[in-house]
């Protein structure tokens, strides 16, 4: 306890001298500054009733001293600049792992299609000659085809276009059933 | 404060194990560790990306282009009128062997390949015994069958890819489409005529992406039927092979705006196996050749005479069937049995083929005049048609023509001077639209996956030459030839047919007229409104009996019947 009355009158010391009364002096008669060791040399019966005579001097804490301004436009940037390299830093990384990513994404679609173009000529020319040979069998007597004749044909006239019938807008109603259907 | 240790020593021992249990230390720890490890990994990182970057890029960028050592197309395919697949690029490969690579048993691998290459197990194993490396075991294995043997994952196999054109139709299309040699060069046909149409642009790609030519997605379409051509091959080929003819060729030819429908040409050869064919055999005649289109000219003669007004439709002409020129004798081919015809009107002359009633007819026409008009309709110039080696037509000099009454004589029953067959259905073809002077074309153009154009060649326009009364007479009387003159050979029952025949005789390597003749047949159809234009032409059949009424007739005949069905022509007549 002790101990930290002595501080806070350090730091008032520190602060403003009008405030000496409301120290508390341990030993008025030494110096304004008594080390440690002595403090720790006080007897334990006299600290309490010390402290207990004078709660008024329970007060505010000061508050915070005020940086000089160019102090802290210096802390602004400097937090400024982790928040911005921190961002640069995630930015570049993630920019980075897509390259990466993209290299590693064109490859395998290449393959894809390398693979996809080998089907395509496959199926291509698997279907040409599948037809070819179709064609070529067709043709021999013994497949029972005939060549086309205008004989065996029929030749149907187009009709003339008919008018576009616009279908009705409204439903016919229903007429009244005259029997019932069924049971 | 009694149990407080004394020594120095006694106290440092036992606050070190107090210190590393405090959590200050070990967030210290961990602290530490992880950033050691970040460091690592950047620097890692750094020597990956700054110091061994490019090395390894390149690296990636070769392990790509190794997939397939070759590009996998360079050309765009070919299709018909349907979009049937004429010509197309594939992967094929060529295995090799090396027996003192195998990993297996020679047996085994001659049993596992020989099932898949459709080759007897010893005989594999015999010429693995000969050889020890290098030993070629197949050429042009589909890429399917190659992927098969790959994944077997057998040592000692060597596959070669290589890019080849691939022919589906064989040797149905061959004089048309061409060829492309294992180098890759275009040498015949369309493909060497529009190859600059057929390569892929490769444009200034990066290096990775130049493997993408499929992204134009185009195909050069012509306008020739797959199944029409067939059907005319087929029955060429029966034909010349009947009359033990040297050469033949059928076209169809739709007038209207000069799409050829079919070209086949025999002898012909598959383009696949180009090697095995004789260089003769690369020739289309039917561009490449020229030959004198005797009676099958004599239509477009009256057309000229109808269109200068020499010659009215009702007209009668006097046929006393031979005529002498100095020491030249013109006579008609009946002449012997039939002698002189007498009177007779203009479609007797076309339907008897009176050679001395087109000299007769032609005699009123001035003959720089006729000469004029054959310019005129363009012989003595190139048709325009994309095949290669167009051989132009040969007509004597000017002077000569003017100069030489025979000349002018021989020219009006179609000897005497030559052009080629597809210059001749180019004329008949005026008579049947009209009278354009259509350019003879079998390439549509480049067409998308959608079947949009996106490039057309580009044609002179249409030249009118002649007005459609004088067009339509003429197609008028041609008719009377098939129905009851020399081409009834080639009637179709209720179709009304134009026609005209043509036998004449073959100039030798002499310059004279051997015993050789080409007989030919040219139809036009349907007559109430002329579209189509049948063309057959046989080079030398052998026979005594072998006449364009004879030969080139049913052959047309054979052809129009499929064709009348195929483009949906209703019958002209409902009688029978």
């Amino acid at each position: 306890m002790g101990f930290a009355v002595r501080a806070d009158q350090d730091r008032g010391d520190g602060v403003r001298g009008s405030r000496q009364q409301n120290v508390v002096l341990l030993h008025p008669s030494s110096s304004s500054k008594p080390s440690p060791s002595r403090r720790r040399r006080l007897s334990p019966v006299q600290q309490p009733a010390e402290t207990a005579a004078r709660p008024a001097e329970v007060r505010q804490l000061p508050t915070s001293p005020r940086l000089p301004l160019g102090l802290k436009l210096l802390v602004g940037v400097q937090q400024g600049s982790t928040l911005l390299t921190g961002g640069l830093v995630a930015t570049a990384l993630v920019v980075y792992s897509w390259t990466v990513y993209l290299d590693q994404t064109v490859a395998r679609s290449f393959q894809r299609l390398e693979h996809l173009k080998a089907s395509i000529q496959q199926v291509t020319t698997a279907n040409a000659t599948l037809k070819n040979s179709m064609a070529e069998q067709a043709e021999s007597p013994a497949a029972g085809f005939k060549p086309f004749e205008p004989k065996r044909a029929i030749f149907v006239q187009s009709a003339p276009p008919r008018p576009s019938v616009e279908p009705d807008a409204e439903p016919e109603t229903p007429r009244p059933m005259p029997h019932p259907l069924g049971y | 404060m009694v149990t407080q240790p004394s020594s120095p020593e006694r106290l440092r021992f036992n606050r070190r194990p107090r210190h590393l249990s405090s959590p200050r230390f070990r967030l210290v720890t961990v602290w530490a560790f992880m950033v050691l490890v970040m460091m690592g990994l950047s620097t890692r990182l750094v020597r990956l990306q700054l110091v061994m970057g490019d090395q390894l890029k390149a690296q990636a960028q070769q392990q790509r282009e190794n997939l397939p050592r070759v590009v996998r197309a360079s050309r765009r395919p070919i299709v018909d009128r349907q979009g049937n697949i004429l010509a197309v690029d594939r992967i094929v490969y060529t295995i090799y062997a090396h027996p003192m690579l195998f990993n297996r048993s020679r047996e085994e691998m001659a049993g596992t390949l020989g099932t898949l290459l459709g080759e007897s197990k010893d005989a594999l194993l015999q010429r693995f015994q000969e050889q020890e490396t290098g030993i070629q075991l197949a050429v042009d294995v589909s890429e399917e069958l190659t992927e098969r043997i790959r994944n077997l994952g057998l040592d000692g196999l060597d596959l070669l890819p290589s890019q080849q054109r691939f022919y589906p139709q064989q040797s149905l299309m061959s004089q048309l489409v061409g060829y492309v040699n294992l180098e890759g060069q275009p040498q015949a046909g369309l493909e060497y005529t529009l190859q600059e149409q057929l390569l892929y642009e490769l444009d200034e790609t990066p290096l990775a992406l130049q493997q993408l030519p499929n992204r134009d997605d185009l195909r050069l379409q012509l306008t020739v039927d797959s199944r029409l051509q067939r059907i005319a091959q087929r029955n060429l080929e029966a034909t010349v092979r009947q009359f033990g003819a040297k050469q033949g060729a059928l076209i169809v030819m739709d007038s209207h705006n000069g799409a050829i429908l079919s070209m086949a040409v025999a002898p012909t050869y598959d383009p696949n196996r180009y090697y095995e064919a004789s260089v003769e055999q690369f020739r289309n005649w039917v561009v490449s050749d020229l030959y004198e289109p005797g009676s099958t000219f004599k239509p477009i003669n009256v057309a000229i005479a109808l269109e200068t007004g020499i010659l009215s439709p009702d007209e009668y002409i006097f046929d006393e069937g031979r005529l002498q020129y100095d020491q030249w004798v013109i006579q008609n081919v009946d002449y012997n049995q039939v002698g002189g015809r007498g009177s007779i009107t203009i479609t007797d002359i076309m339907r008897y083929s009176s050679n001395v009633g087109m000299v007769h007819i032609m005699e009123r026409l001035k003959r720089s005049d006729y000469y004029d008009w054959l310019e005129k309709l363009g012989l003595g110039k190139a048709t325009g048609v994309e095949l290669p080696a167009e051989a132009v037509a040969q007509l004597k000099s000017r002077s000569q023509f003017v100069n030489s009454a025979v000349e002018a004589a021989t020219t009006s029953f179609g000897q005497g001077f030559s052009l080629n067959p597809l210059q001749l259905i180019q004329l008949h073809s005026s008579l049947a639209n009209g009278g354009k002077l259509v350019t003879p074309h079998m390439v549509r153009g480049l067409v998308n996956q959608e079947g949009e154009l996106t490039w057309e060649p580009e044609r002179p326009p249409a030249e009118t030459v002649f007005s459609p009364e004088t067009t339509q007479t003429v197609v008028e009387m041609m008719e009377d030839v098939v129905k009851s003159g020399s081409g009834q050979t080639a009637q179709v029952a209720n179709y009304r047919i134009g026609g005209k025949t043509g036998t004449a005789q073959k100039a030798n390597a002499y310059g004279e007229y051997g015993d050789g003749r080409l007989v030919s047949f040219v139809g036009i159809l349907p007559v109430e409104n002329p579209r189509y234009v049948v063309l057959a032409v046989i080079d030398e059949p052998l026979g005594e009996d072998s006449y364009g009424s004879t030969v080139a007739a049913p052959l047309v005949k054979s052809v129009v019947e499929s064709l009348v069905v195929m483009a949906g022509i209703p019958p002209s007549t409902s009688e029978e």
